[in-house]
């Protein structure tokens, strides 16, 4: 039981400041982006199917580890098989980490054996300040009536533990696919920080 | 010869931007515990992360590898800094970081023991970059402790936080993260900025939002904002509580999360 207040310091609030943090359960935003050959795709186009999204840099050094490992394909190739469209995002800024051009977006693709449906570009980073995109790899899963059911990090090998592996993209499609609840809706993701 | 430099050209440096070493006494005495440190350098204007690195990044990881027999005791990090950039906040190192091990030989231990670690981390600035590094140290055996005059095992900078066992509690309240832990004479409450070292519990970005000191008992009480990536499964959470102007002061100690109040 806390009596007496002796002293009371830095009562300034914290400012709201920064990034969205999207609650699983709300709408997610809407968005029109062009991929890598310039075909627009907007969110609402994609209803009645899930949607993933996963923000991306091919240099980052945490993105090269899930790609070589093959880990972010495999994961892909999974969702694309049930139907699920997986749309990776590109928000660096040009000049920075990561940023690419169509073409060197289709390179990557290629290079990296990618088994998304496109490779999105967002220069401005309109889209990643919008739905808070933080790293990469930064995941979101979208249901088939646009509402979040997921927002954070592709698996907890963040930790230092060694025996932990749960990819939690694939456990939130796994739970929504079959009715279920999602048993982890958000993580907190990591990685290199999004290049705005 | 043209063919070797061309070798060391193209050969990629593993810990760019950044140098690892680790640093132990020269000695062991088998069955008495000694630490070994792993330090990071890092230039100017380069950073890598804590345990829990915040909103971006990612931790920096040590892989022990100790001699058959020898025992990893504890593993201490020095306190973080906490960063923004682009409207993110982070928690890490810039300049150095250090990560210690205390370990335990058998009393039966050889003559000639190496110590090994595998430190792999991220190396940011505008960009990130991936480092790692396998670094060693060879101990002789002796029959005595080192003479107080061998010195530290090198160790510069801000030393490790002083620990302060299971001393303190979390709860949440009306949406936010309470923190308790003993009040430490000679501070006030708001000398102190908080890091938790699991994600999930707390908003990286914020500061206190109150800090204040409870009677009786004398305890530092903090309310912080929740974290927005949540995690419901945590249940004992270890803080690093530093001194946000004195770089030698900070304290370590697990919360325990105070029950439910039954109405």
């Amino acid at each position: 039981m806390i009596t007496a207040i002796a002293t009371l310091v830095a009562l300034a609030p914290a400012p709201q400041q920064g990034l969205p943090n999207l609650q699983p359960g709300t709408k997610a935003p809407a968005f029109t982006l062009a991929d890598s050959n310039g075909k627009k795709h907007s969110l609402a186009s994609f209803a009645g199917k899930y949607v993933v999204l996963e923000w991306t840099n091919h240099q980052c050094p945490v993105v090269v580890r899930h790609y070589k490992d093959g880990h972010m394909q495999a994961t892909q190739k999974w969702a694309s098989e049930k139907g699920v469209v997986w749309l990776a995002v590109v928000s660096s800024a040009p000049g920075k980490q990561g940023h690419v051009t169509g073409a060197q977006a289709n390179d990557v693709m290629k290079a990296k054996g990618h088994n998304c449906a496109a490779m999105l570009l967002d220069p401005t980073g309109e889209v990643g300040k919008a739905y808070g995109a933080r790293t990469t790899p930064h995941m979101f899963v979208i249901s088939p009536n646009g509402t979040l059911l997921y927002n954070g990090a592709i698996d907890d090998q963040s930790s230092n533990d060694p025996g932990a592996s749960r990819n939690y993209v694939k456990a939130a499609l796994s739970e929504a696919m079959a009715g279920k609840a999602v048993s982890v809706p958000t993580s907190q993701p990591y990685g290199c920080s999004v290049k705005y | 010869m043209l063919a070797l430099a061309l070798a060391l050209a193209v050969q990629e440096d593993s810990t760019p931007h950044s140098s690892v070493r680790l640093s132990a006494l020269r000695q062991y005495v088998p069955g008495v515990a000694l630490t070994a440190t792993v330090h990071i350098e890092l230039e100017p204007s380069w950073h890598t992360y804590w345990k829990n690195p915040g909103e971006t990044g990612e931790p920096t990881r040590v892989r022990w590898s100790l001699p058959e027999g020898w025992k990893l005791l504890d593993e201490a990090w020095t306190a973080p800094s906490r960063f923004t950039e682009g409207g993110m906040t982070y928690f890490g190192y810039a300049g150095r970081a250090a990560i210690r091990a205390t370990v335990l030989p058998p009393k039966d231990a050889a003559d000639e023991a190496t110590l090994n670690a595998h430190v792999q981390y991220l190396v940011c600035s505008d960009a990130c970059l991936p480092a790692s590094a396998d670094v060693a140290v060879t101990l002789g055996r002796a029959s005595r402790p080192p003479s107080l005059d061998a010195g530290p095992d090198g160790v510069v900078g801000p030393p490790f936080p002083e620990k302060l066992g299971n001393a303190g509690e979390w709860w949440l309240e009306e949406g936010r993260v309470k923190i308790r832990f003993p009040a430490q004479e000679g501070f006030e409450p708001g000398d102190f900025e908080l890091f938790a070292e699991s994600p999930g519990l707390v908003d990286p970005a914020s500061q206190p939002l109150l800090a204040s000191r409870s009677r009786p008992g004398s305890h530092f009480e903090f309310t912080l904002a929740r974290a927005g990536f949540a995690d419901d499964k945590l249940s004992d959470v270890t803080f690093v509580a530093k001194h946000s102007k004195l770089l030698d002061v900070s304290y370590q100690f697990v919360a325990i999360q105070r029950p439910p109040r039954r109405n």
